[in-house]
């Protein structure tokens, strides 16, 4: 059984405007995440990444689809399933400084979830417990930290405040939603390497949301990842493979735009992106058939009509790798390969 | 194309020390930079949130608000007709001249740069006539027209309004907007941060063609170092207010001569790298109120941390200079950096 699965989850909004339509955030969206997995989602901005951590914790109500947590439904959880749902999930958002009340105390903060929750009773007992986990997440002395206000402290000890506070919760899934992306550089990796201690530990799953493909990758090292455009899923695989052999051509391209720190490299920096248009289609006005054909420099009639479905992408010898949602992922893999070893 | 490097400075910064008041006393965001950036480079200055980057901007720029003020220092601008002008020296008045006209700046898209009332047409407007009142409308638009297709925009976006425009959309137009009176430099702060790698990839492209036709002076204010390494000629690291390196890009990255920037080029995950050499530097950046009184990084720094260096606050007033690469390090143990950082 695995932690978490998604079935066909759509999240609809409706639009401001009621004659341009809806727009459909999370379209189809099926996964399972299963116990101590990190799974990485990268997307550009509108791709519906945060949409789908949110449908996860529960912060929205998918408009169709089912979502079972340890099996069951979460729509039909109730009494003492649904609070060890709403505990065994937990969310890392993004604006640590947003996510924290800037009128209470790091302890004040700390300390309610556990008093809700019946995790302690009294203040001595929510004191000790919370000092264990600041300690757990580097911030030391954790005494110290309990009296300070959100402002006193820099955007890496609030991310790492988030993360106690997550953990407090004995969670099973930590939904992280760009965790790092506001913390500055020389503190992304120890961010990182603690989610990992977490992960390893406590065998807690992540999904750790981003556009980062680099901290992805440092993340998710052994894990999957999960490429979203325009709220559907269209490309699932194991993250170094993927990385290295992206099948679906957005994949590629999003590699492709990454930068290479090493001024030796600059030259691996293309000239060119695999795109035939860098502007995402709007998503009250999305084209038809494959939702990438307008940008994509292998589209032919085919990807203008239909829309292709995410399956299983199984290599030559048999072994599957991964899905993808592509007509031609297969044809145009194998031409990139061939055209890279020719030179 | 082969540029002529190190010839002619444009822009040469001496010991710029800006000071903000504070309830707790006196902050000093820069601390003692001096720098010299050549004519058509691209400079990139690297430094986390409060290392004083955009405040040495700002100090370029000249606009530095109270309770900040410049307390000392030089910044001699070498101007394409050969004259030299220290642009502290000048008055508000007399620096209206220099600013957006020859020095003009790009801040990032995110900000609230453009005014969300007006139309990128009145921006281009507003911004001409405010340094040069006699500029005619038609020759502006005409102008605008051609920078905004520099950076591969069509003409309608000056009739639009910034609410109309993507985030990538809008970071170009404020591009075109610091080209417009065709200025000899232009500091960009952050303008790829925030932005999804497959814009940040097209505004660094344009950057590059904008340089490669323009041969303009650069200066990159960024805390990515992948960005830097795809772009820049030189790059100048800053911590806690100092500038702590500066060199050529080839040589900070492979040969940094400081710990910070060492740690710096190990901190970063990028898609080609061995993830297992990653390394994390430890502890946080000091208080700029309460700066310990030994070397800045030396609380983070892996060679004091092992007992290979005491971090003497004085010897780290000064630069060394490496005579190989010419390269500037703010770290007396420099000559050792390689041996004692792994």
């Amino acid at each position: 059984m695995s932690l978490m699965e998604l079935k066909n989850v759509n999240m609809i909004f409706p639009s401001g405007n009621k004659k341009a339509g809806v727009i459909g955030a999370v379209i189809d969206v099926n996964l399972t995440i299963e116990e101590g997995e990190i799974i990485a989602v990268i997307g550009e901005s509108g791709s519906g990444k945060t949409t789908l951590g949110k449908v996860i914790v529960g912060v929205h109500k998918p408009t169709s689809g089912q979502i079972l947590y340890q099996g069951k439904d979460i729509s039909q959880l109730t009494g003492h399933d649904f609070k060890s749902y709403r505990l065994g999930v937990q969310m890392v958002h993004q604006d640590s400084f947003a996510a924290l009340n800037p009128n209470k105390t790091i302890f004040q903060s700390l300390s309610i979830p556990l008093y809700e929750h019946k995790i302690v009773k009294g203040s001595k007992a929510a004191i000790e417990l919370l000092i264990e986990y600041l300690q757990e997440v580097g911030l030391t002395p954790p005494e110290q930290f309990l009296e300070k206000y959100p402002h006193q402290l820099s955007g890496g000890q609030r991310q790492r405040v988030l993360l106690a506070r997550a953990l407090s919760m004995k969670p099973k899934l930590i939904v992280a939603d760009e965790p790092v992306s506001m913390v500055d550089v020389s503190l992304r990796i120890s961010l990182l390497d603690l989610m990992t201690k977490m992960n390893k530990k406590h065998k807690i799953s992540f999904m750790y949301i981003t556009h980062d493909l680099g901290t992805a990758r440092y993340i998710a090292a052994h894990g999957r990842i999960v490429v979203m455009y325009l709220g559907r899923q269209i490309e699932i695989g194991q993250i170094q493979k993927t990385i290295e052999y992206p099948k679906h051509p957005y994949t590629y391209a999003l590699v492709s735009a990454v930068p290479e720190a090493d001024p030796d490299r600059r030259s691996d920096f293309v000239n060119s992106l695999p795109l035939k248009s860098l502007d995402m289609p709007s998503l009250l006005n999305l084209p038809k058939g494959c939702k990438f054909n307008p940008r994509c420099p292998n589209a032919d009639q085919l990807c203008e009509t239909e829309e292709p479905e995410l399956i299983p992408y199984i290599q030559d010898n048999g072994v599957e790798r991964g899905k993808v949602k592509c007509h031609h992922a297969k044809k145009i893999l194998r031409t990139r390969l061939k055209n890279s070893s020719m030179v | 194309m082969e540029r002529k490097y190190d010839v002619e400075p444009i822009l040469e910064i001496k010991n710029l020390c800006i000071d903000f008041k504070t309830p707790s006393g006196p902050l000093r965001a820069c601390d003692n930079i001096s720098m010299t950036i050549y004519k058509g480079d691209i400079v990139g200055i690297i430094g986390e949130s409060g290392s004083g980057k955009s405040t040495m901007a700002s100090g370029i720029l000249q606009t530095i608000k109270p309770p900040g003020k410049i307390s000392e220092g030089e910044i001699h601008y070498h101007a394409p007709d050969g004259t030299t002008v220290d642009l502290l020296q000048l008055g508000p008045d007399d620096y209206q001249k220099y600013r957006w006209s020859k020095i003009a700046t790009v801040f990032q898209a995110t900000q609230n740069v453009l005014n969300p009332s007006l139309l990128v047409k009145e921006h281009f407007l507003e911004t001409a006539w405010a340094h040069n009142p006699n500029l005619k409308e038609n020759e502006i638009i005409e102008k605008a027209k051609t920078v905004l297709t520099q950076v591969r925009l069509e003409e309608r976006v000056l009739n639009s309004y910034p609410h109309q425009l993507s985030g990538g959309m809008k970071q170009r137009t404020i591009i075109a907007l610091s080209l417009v009176l065709e200025p000899d430099v232009i500091i960009l702060d952050e303008p790829t941060t925030a932005l999804d790698v497959i814009t940040q990839w097209y505004i660094i492209d344009i950057l590059k063609k904008i340089h490669h036709e323009r041969g303009i002076t650069m200066i990159f204010l960024t805390h990515d170092v992948s960005i830097i390494g795809s772009i820049v000629d030189r790059i100048g690291v800053m911590y806690a207010g100092q500038l702590v390196e500066y060199g050529k890009v080839e040589h900070v990255f492979k040969t940094p001569k400081h710990p910070y920037t060492y740690g710096l080029m190990h901190a970063i995950p990028s898609l080609k790298d061995d993830i297992t050499k990653r390394r994390a530097i430890p502890g946080y950046p000091p208080n700029m109120l309460r700066l310990p009184n030994i070397c800045r990084f030396a609380p983070r720094c892996q060679v004091h941390i092992e007992g290979n260096c005491d971090g003497n606050k004085e010897l780290t007033d000064q630069m060394y200079s490496s005579p190989e690469t010419g390269q500037l390090s703010r770290c007396y143990k420099w000559e050792e950096v390689a041996v004692l950082c792994h």
